[in-house]
Formats: structure tokens, C-alpha cells, sequence
């Protein structure tokens, strides 16, 4: 018996909002303690597969992608904090902070040469020799996650790819474009002459000249008056750890 | 130990033979005593002898105790036999063993290499036929040979063998890595619905926050979504948590004398390679390093983090600034430098030589000469490279 006008109708429709209140704090309760529980079980199994899988999680690269994987589609970070689970539990942080700041340690050492860009096949050599023959493989795929963590300190450090090479940068700069043309005319053979990279680029002589500068006052590129034309290298693509 | 060990025992009379090897038994003789040698002497009487391909084994007949020992056949150097004679009322088997190092003499309780067994049924002939044909035919060193090339070919890691034999390991770590991921895509699932979940209820707890708040439990779901990575600790308020505070104070502790060195500033991942490099164990992640270093203000340690104009991150001592950075530079523009009195005393400062001379890091040492630039100390000149020289117009 419903009443919808006076006294009544108001007191009616207080309580109905109240049930209504008390009602969601309930539903909520409930639902914050199934996630609590499904977290703990959820904890319990990680457990389990940490004691199964933890070798194969630190010496095998494919499956640390698939794990890294499966968590950025998740939404989650497991490298993002030692009190994540992930690290407590599977000690994944660990792995990439380590490798982090052998990253740190082999670009500093070659910046004098290549003004802050390495190339990634050759910062992966680097870094296998530094790391021995009995440590766990890396694969470019975890040498990008790890300086994607870097990448958080406003070191600088990043991953930039142009015409299908992968370098690694290590100086808080952005390339321009003018200059990521420069690198691109370059190419495999590591240098280009004023002329060469007028014609590539159509751009006039002046442009060209201020786009090798700024990359020469980097450091990033090296002047050679050996040939019949001023050569301008490109200490990155040199590969000069091979020498 | 002596060449006699106790025997593999089931139950009486049930000598365990080594099915692996082939082992088996070639002959038996009942009522036999056991000497030292030669000597008479002797407590080891009504025994059985038991002959292997491998091994001499002596029995006690008694099922109440029942004792066996053991010779390996391969420490037997020559089996002889004597048949009854006039005042010997049994026959006869010698034993010699060798005396090699590492091996002590036949008997449990003697020092010599010979044993000798009576027999009272005239079978000694027949017992030392067996052993000696055992001897010959060494079927515990084929064992061993099979053994060892068993192993050999499971370790050969060179020719078409080594090949054969990586792939077979290669495909058995290939299972077990497929069971891994097996494993791995169903715990992944288990947590995109606790992901899934958590994030749900943290959206409603948002919206219900205008009506009533309940803090405990946002506080208690917020440390739940970063225990599970789901949030950054860097955006998250950690400054309760004694895991950032602790580690806070540590950080700040461990940076003073670097930071004193470097002349009041560093970079972010300078210090945070530092850091890491010091503590070996337990490193901290960038997040959590971050987060930490964003709580200094707030525990009033004088360390403060300054992203400079060039992008890089620095700490920074709070009391010293910049202050000490740019003294470095009027130093060595002091000393280095040149002065007009004199033009071919001119000298371009560049970052490189500056590092190195005030001991900072270069990309730090660039930003000193920005600074100064900044503050007319200095005037560029980037005719090749970036160079600078001294202002001498520069007021005062």
C-alpha cells in the first residue's frame, strides 16, 4: 500500500534511500572481501608456479616476453615495484634492474665515441660479454623492457628505431627529424658527404649544414677531411666494438 | 673398508643380484669354513659360498644369523685348488687378492691377501672351475664398459652424436617449456580476472567517494592494486608505506657524499646506478626509486630532484643549489680560460675538458656551461662543436 503524497510519501522515500545506501555498502563489502580472497589464492598459485618455473623464467627470453606480455595486456607492471608480488614472488624485478644498469654502464663507456647513440646488435654483444657465458640470455626484447624502466629517470635513455636499425640513446636529447634524416642518408655505409645529403634530402646546403652541425655538436657525428670530400660519420652505425 | 662388504641381504638366503649388470650365479657350495690364509685359525665356520659372475659371496647357513660378505670378483688375482689328501680331510680354494691401494687385504678381520675356504663336498674343483671362468670372462667390467659408454654418448656434445644428443635435450626442455607456458597462460588468466575485479571496484569506490567515504578500505584496495603492479607506486601516495620511508632515508644517507663529490648535483640515473651498484642485492626499480626520491620533501631530507631545461633529471642538495656547479666554472674560467690582456691566451672551454677538470659527469658539465651562459659568464661559440669563452664584458 504504497502512499504517494503527504507526511507519509516523504518518510517512504527517506527509507527507501537509506535501504538503498545500506544495500551498496553491502554489495561493495562483499565484493572487496572476494577480491581480498581471490588475491590470496591468486598469491598462492603464483607461488606454485614460482617453484616450477622460476628457472625457466630467468635463463629462457621467449618466456619472460610471453609473461611480460600477458601483463601489459592485464594492465599490471611487474617490474614497476619490490613490493609487487611479481618481485616478491618471482624475483622479475631483480632481473631487469640488473640488466638496467649494465645498459647504464656500457653506454656510458662508448659515449665518448658514439656522442650517445649505440646500436643495439652492438650493445648486445657488449653486454653478453660483460655479463659472461654463464649468465642467462638476453634477448633485445628484455633490453627494451629494461631501458624502457630507465627511461623513468629522465637519464635521457631511450630506444629509437629509424630505417629498420634499432639504437639505443643514452643523452636527454630528441632528435629532430632534420637530424633522423641525416642518420637515414648515412645508412649502412655509417657516413655522407654535404653533397650525398643534399641529393637525398633535396634540402639547400645551409639546411643540411645546420642539421651535421647540431648532430656534430652532440657528438654524434665525426668529421673526416681523409677523402677527396668532407665525410661526416655517423659514430653510431660503425659498429667500432668490432675493430 | 675391506674387499668384504656386507652383501645386498633379502630376507635369508635371498642374495639381491644386480639385474642392471646381468649378474648370476654360477655355482654354490654348502658347509664350507673360511680361513685367514693359511692360517687355522678361524671363526667362520658352516657357511655357504656363493659364486657370481661378480663376486664371491660367503653366507652364514644359520637363518637365525644371517651374515654375508662379499668379494668382488675384480680384486681376485688367481684361484687355485687342492683336493683332500692325507691329512687333509676337505678340499681346498685359494683366494689371492690384490693389494691395491685403497683396498685392504681379503679378510674382515686380517691384513693378508689370501683366504682360503674349506669344502666338505668335494666340490672345490668345481668352485675354483666356475670362479677362474669368471675371472676371464670379467662381465663386471662389461657393466662398467656398457655403463661408461652409455655415459659417454649422453655427454658427447661433438660429431652427429653431439647433435642427436642436443636435439633430444634440446626437445625435452622444449616440453618442458611448453608446459611452463601452459602453466603460465592459466595463472595469467586467473589474474586478468583479479585485474579485472579490483579495477571495477576501485571505479565504484571512486564514484561512491562523494556520498561516504569509506578511507580504510580505499586505502586497503589502493595497497592491494599496487601489490598486483596495477599501479604505479610513482602516482600512488606511498608516503605511509615504512618500505619507501625507510629506503627514503637510507637513499639520502648513501647520496651525501656522492652528491658533495659531484659538486651538489647528479643525475637521476647516475645516483640510481650508484645506489644499486652499492646495495648488489635487493635493488630497487626505477618506480620505486622514484617514488622514493619524491618523498624527500615531505621527510625533510635537503636533497630535492630538478628536471633541467635540456630534459635531464638531477638531485640536487637543496642547500648548495646550483651555487657550487657554477663555481667550478668561474674556476676554471679563471685558470683556463686566458684573459684579454693578452688575446692569444684565448682558450674555448668545452664540456669535455670541463668534466674532467671539475670532476663531474659531461652531460652536467654541459649544463654548467648552459647555466653560466645563462647567467653571462660565458659566451658560446659553435663554429665546429660547442665551445665557450670567457665573457669579459660581463658587468662588475
Amino acid at each position: 500500500m504504497r502512499r504517494g503524497v503527504g507526511v507519509g510519501a516523504f518518510q517512504n522515500q527517506a527509507r527507501f534511500t537509506q535501504t538503498l545506501a545500506a544495500t551498496g555498502a553491502a554489495i561493495q563489502k562483499t565484493q572487496m572481501e572476494t577480491v581480498q580472497r581471490q588475491m590470496s589464492t591468486f598469491k598462492d598459485n603464483l607461488e606454485d608456479f614460482a617453484r616450477k618455473h622460476r628457472e625457466q623464467i630467468n635463463s629462457v627470453p621467449e618466456f619472460r616476453a610471453r609473461f611480460n606480455q600477458m601483463c601489459k595486456t592485464m594492465g599490471a607492471d611487474p617490474l614497476a615495484s619490490n613490493k609487487s608480488f611479481w618481485a616478491k614472488i618471482l624475483g622479475i624485478g631483480e632481473f631487469y634492474t640488473d640488466l638496467g644498469i649494465q645498459i647504464v654502464d656500457i653506454c656510458y663507456t662508448s659515449r665518448a665515441t658514439d656522442g650517445g647513440l649505440l646500436e643495439m646488435s652492438e650493445l648486445l654483444r657488449r653486454l653478453r660479454n660483460m655479463r659472461g657465458k654463464n649468465a642467462h640470455a638476453v634477448s633485445q626484447d628484455d633490453v627494451v623492457r629494461a631501458i624502457d624502466k630507465l627511461e623513468l629517470l629522465e637519464g635521457g635513455f631511450k630506444v629509437v628505431e629509424f630505417a629498420g636499425r634499432t639504437l639505443v640513446q643514452s643523452i636527454p636529447a630528441d632528435l629532430t627529424d632534420d637530424q633522423t634524416s641525416v642518420m637515414k642518408a648515412c645508412g649502412t655505409k655509417a657516413y655522407t658527404t654535404l653533397d650525398e645529403l643534399a641529393a637525398e634530402t633535396g634540402w639547400p646546403e645551409s639546411r643540411c649544414m645546420a642539421a651535421l652541425d647540431s648532430l656534430m655538436n652532440g657528438g654524434m657525428v665525426w668529421v673526416d677531411d681523409g677523402g677527396k670530400q668532407r665525410e661526416y660519420w655517423m659514430m653510431a652505425l660503425t659498429a667500432m666494438g668490432e675493430a | 673398508m675391506n674387499n668384504f662388504a656386507v652383501a645386498g641381504i633379502d630376507g635369508y638366503g635371498g642374495l639381491v643380484l644386480d639385474k642392471n649388470d646381468n649378474e648370476t650365479i654360477i655355482h654354490k657350495s654348502f658347509h664350507v669354513n673360511l680361513y685367514d690364509g693359511e692360517d687355522n685359525r678361524t671363526e667362520h665356520r658352516n657357511l655357504a659360498a656363493i659364486a657370481t659372475t661378480h663376486r664371491l659371496v660367503i653366507a652364514n647357513e644359520d637363518p637365525g644369523k644371517v651374515v654375508y660378505y662379499e668379494v668382488p670378483l675384480s680384486f681376485v688375482t688367481s684361484v687355485t685348488s687342492k683336493g683332500r689328501a692325507l691329512f687333509r680331510k676337505h678340499g681346498r680354494v685359494y683366494l689371492t687378492m690384490t693389494t691395491r691401494t685403497g683396498h685392504q687385504p681379503a679378510f674382515p678381520d686380517t691384513r693378508k691377501d689370501q683366504l682360503m675356504i674349506t669344502l666338505h663336498d668335494q666340490d672345490e674343483a668345481k668352485l675354483a672351475d666356475k670362479i677362474s671362468k669368471a675371472l676371464e670372462e670379467k662381465a663386471w667390467t662389461l657393466a662398467e664398459r656398457t655403463r661408461k659408454e652409455q655415459r659417454a654418448a649422453y655427454d658427447r656434445v661433438y660429431g652427429i652424436g653431439g647433435i642427436k644428443n642436443r636435439q633430444q635435450q634440446q626437445a625435452k626442455s622444449g616440453d618442458a617449456l611448453l608446459g611452463a607456458f601452459d602453466d603460465l597462460t592459466t595463472l595469467m588468466k586467473e589474474a586478468q580476472r583479479l585485474a579485472d575485479m579490483a579495477k571495477t571496484l576501485q571505479t565504484q569506490q571512486a564514484a561512491a567517494q562523494q556520498s561516504d567515504g569509506n578511507d580504510r578500505d580505499k586505502e586497503e584496495l589502493a595497497s592491494m592494486l599496487a601489490t598486483a603492479g596495477l599501479v604505479s607506486p610513482v602516482t600512488k601516495d606511498v608516503s605511509r608505506d615504512s618500505y619507501y620511508t625507510d629506503l627514503a632515508r637510507q637513499l639520502a644517507g648513501f647520496l651525501a657524499g656522492p652528491l658533495k663529490e659531484a659538486k651538489g648535483m647528479l643525475q637521476v640515473v647516475d645516483a640510481y646506478a650508484m645506489y644499486n651498484r652499492a646495495r648488489g642485492t635487493a635493488l630497487v626499480t626505477s618506480d620505486d626509486f622514484m617514488a622514493v626520491l619524491r618523498l624527500f620533501p615531505e621527510l625533510g631530507i635537503p636533497i630535492e630532484t630538478v628536471r633541467l631545461s635540456s630534459g635531464v633529471s638531477v638531485v640536487q642538495d637543496s642547500a648548495v643549489g646550483t651555487t657550487a656547479l657554477l663555481e667550478a666554472v668561474e674556476g676554471y674560467l679563471a685558470r683556463f680560460a686566458g684573459s684579454m690582456e693578452d688575446l692569444s691566451t684565448l682558450t674555448p672551454v668545452t664540456a669535455a675538458a670541463l668534466a674532467e677538470e671539475a670532476g663531474v659527469t659531461p652531460i652536467l658539465a654541459k649544463e654548467a656551461l648552459l647555466l653560466a651562459e645563462k647567467k653571462g659568464l660565458v659566451c658560446r661559440d659553435d663554429h665546429v662543436g660547442v665551445a665557450f669563452y670567457s665573457n669579459f664584458m660581463r658587468g662588475g
